[in-house]
């Protein structure tokens, strides 16, 4: 019987060796995140073209970059496709985090992963997973902050909840007081979140962390929930219901939303969605509560894709990718009064392949960061 | 060893290993800026065509719900899938993809193959194209009803 087994092992590892010889050549993955550290070095974390997690620095702000730097991984096998992708952020007292996903050996099933440096980034520990939930299922779509005080809080999609008839995943959190060393418990935020799109986070004034994700409503409403989370606590708010286009999908986006916190009070949100069949990137002023204050403006470019927002003062920003049948554009909506009026300015374009685009903050400085088949693109906006 | 526990693991070796030669005796064919146009001249109608992404949680269901339509009705109908990302191999070796008598996967600049498919989309998934007996291509973003699929083998 053994023998058997072990026959069958065999031939199905030959089988799989055989389709794996015939795929076309791998690409690289483009997924990529960036951030600036307190020091005003703008680094950048993704896959080299072995897959390997790694980072680049940029003391110019992106119009040079140092060699690459390998980040030890282990045996992890990182995630970096559609919205899923590693990132980088900096804590207080020369904390930095990395985070990822970690697909596991059934389809969408996924860890949450976590390197951590207390000394600026000179030395990371090795890799371990952020939730208590051992369970091989879905732990995917992670996102993560520091708040005001200096916890660290992750996000992530989470399927342990699901049952026959329970719409999409989870959105659960861990919180950790020492900077990643340790974390509580896995706590939920909310239930039907949508499975595949990324959460959007935020500072909040009161010094929590503002959330904004693709939620799925009855009747597969596609549509997004605002919640907030107070500092140094997992008590979040109760979620509402922040857009309304009514989008009714029983399929996968792909496409999470952007959110920054408004000067004045409240927050931008952007986000991409079907209204009355016309689909589109939209942007909202939405109150404290994550109400709308007006009317959604819909961003005027058809094509545009996976759009991100900031905001500096009274200046809005909201960056996006499209696509035109030729060239891939990378495009900024500005406004000067707090997103009551946007023009409109092609910023850069290729005829590559090319990443989502990201926003950067150092101060009150916006960048926009788009990394492409064979470079990375920064501009700060705005000047 | 438990007989029992055994048992179990020759019937997922062979499970897997029957989806390991499914895709091992065809190759993963490469979808570029012009085979969606190729496909809609080449393939025997009615087809299905089936574009999905190895992180897509929701499109097995869609592969399994044409291929059992087309079993039931015993028809020898084309079942295509066509992976939209950067795909590990590894990760095609799943049963929904043994489903699917022929698997693409994009090679290319992304943006550019989804405009050459529609330049509408924008990279939702499960995204479906019935192509029946005559016209063109009846798209659909998600799980086709019964409706939709009465329609598409009727035409």
């Amino acid at each position: 019987m053994r023998k058997l087994l072990l026959l069958l092992s065999a031939w199905m590892f030959v089988a799989t060796a055989v389709a794996h010889d015939m795929v076309m050549h791998a690409k690289t993955s483009l997924a990529t995140s960036a951030a600036f550290a307190p020091d005003g070095t703008l680094w950048m974390i993704g896959l080299n073209a072995n897959k390997q997690l790694a980072v680049r620095t940029s003391a110019d702000d992106g119009v040079s970059w140092g060699s690459e730097r390998l980040l030890d991984t282990g045996t992890d096998v990182v995630a970096a496709d559609g919205e899923n992708r590693p990132k980088i952020i900096f804590g207080p007292h020369d904390i930095i985090v990395v985070t990822y996903t970690q697909p596991l050996a059934k389809p969408y099933t996924g860890e949450i992963r976590m390197l951590r440096s207390s000394d600026g980034g000179k030395n990371f520990s090795a890799p371990f997973t952020v939730h208590h939930d051992r369970q091989v299922i879905t732990h995917r779509f992670e996102s993560v902050a520091f708040d005001a005080q200096g916890d660290l809080h992750v996000f992530w999609i989470d399927k342990r909840d699901v049952i026959s008839g329970y719409d999409g995943a989870a959105i659960y959190q861990a919180l950790s007081s020492d900077g990643g060393a340790t974390f509580g418990p896995d706590s939920k935020i909310a239930d039907h979140s949508c499975e595949c799109c990324r959460i959007a986070l935020a500072p909040d004034r009161s010094g929590g962390i503002a959330m904004l994700w693709r939620h799925v409503y009855p009747g597969s409403i596609r549509d997004h929930a605002f919640a907030r989370v107070r500092v140094a606590s997992t008590d979040t708010t109760p979620p509402v219901r922040a857009t309304f286009d009514n989008w009714h999908l029983d399929a996968c986006p792909h496409h999470g939303p952007g959110l920054a916190a408004a000067t004045s009070g409240g927050f931008h949100a952007v986000w991409f969605g079907v209204q009355q069949n016309v689909a589109g990137v939209r942007y909202a002023h939405l109150d404290a509560n994550g109400k709308q204050l007006a009317t959604p403006l819909v961003v005027p470019d058809r094509g545009a894709e996976h759009a991100v927002v900031a905001a500096s003062g009274k200046d809005v920003f909201v960056v996006w990718r499209s696509f035109d049948g030729a060239k891939t554009q990378l495009t900024v909506w500005s406004s000067k009064d707090e997103g009551r009026f946007f023009v409109t300015h092609v910023l850069s374009s290729t005829q590559g392949e090319s990443d989502h685009p990201q926003l950067v903050q150092k101060g009150d400085r916006v960048f926009a960061f788009w990394r492409r088949a064979n470079d990375v693109f920064v501009e700060r906006l705005g000047q | 060893m438990n007989i029992l526990v055994v048992l179990r693991a020759c019937l997922l070796c062979l499970t897997l290993c029957a989806s390991g030669v499914a895709l091992a005796d065809r190759p993963l064919e490469s979808f570029g800026n012009s085979t969606w146009s190729s496909l809609q001249k080449e393939l025997p109608r009615p087809a299905a065509v089936v574009f999905t992404a190895t992180y897509c949680a929701t499109c097995p269901q869609v592969l399994k719900q044409l291929a059992t339509t087309l079993r039931e009705r015993h028809l020898d109908a084309p079942l295509v899938a066509v992976v939209i990302d950067d795909a590990d191999p590894a990760t095609l070796a799943i049963e929904h993809y043994a489903l699917a008598q022929r698997i693409f996967v994009f090679d290319g600049d992304e943006a550019a193959l989804r405009y050459s498919v529609d330049p509408q989309w924008h990279g939702e998934t499960p995204f479906v194209a019935l192509l029946s007996r005559q016209g063109p291509a009846k798209w659909i973003t998600g799980i086709p009803s019964k409706k939709q699929l009465a329609l598409w083998l009727r035409e």
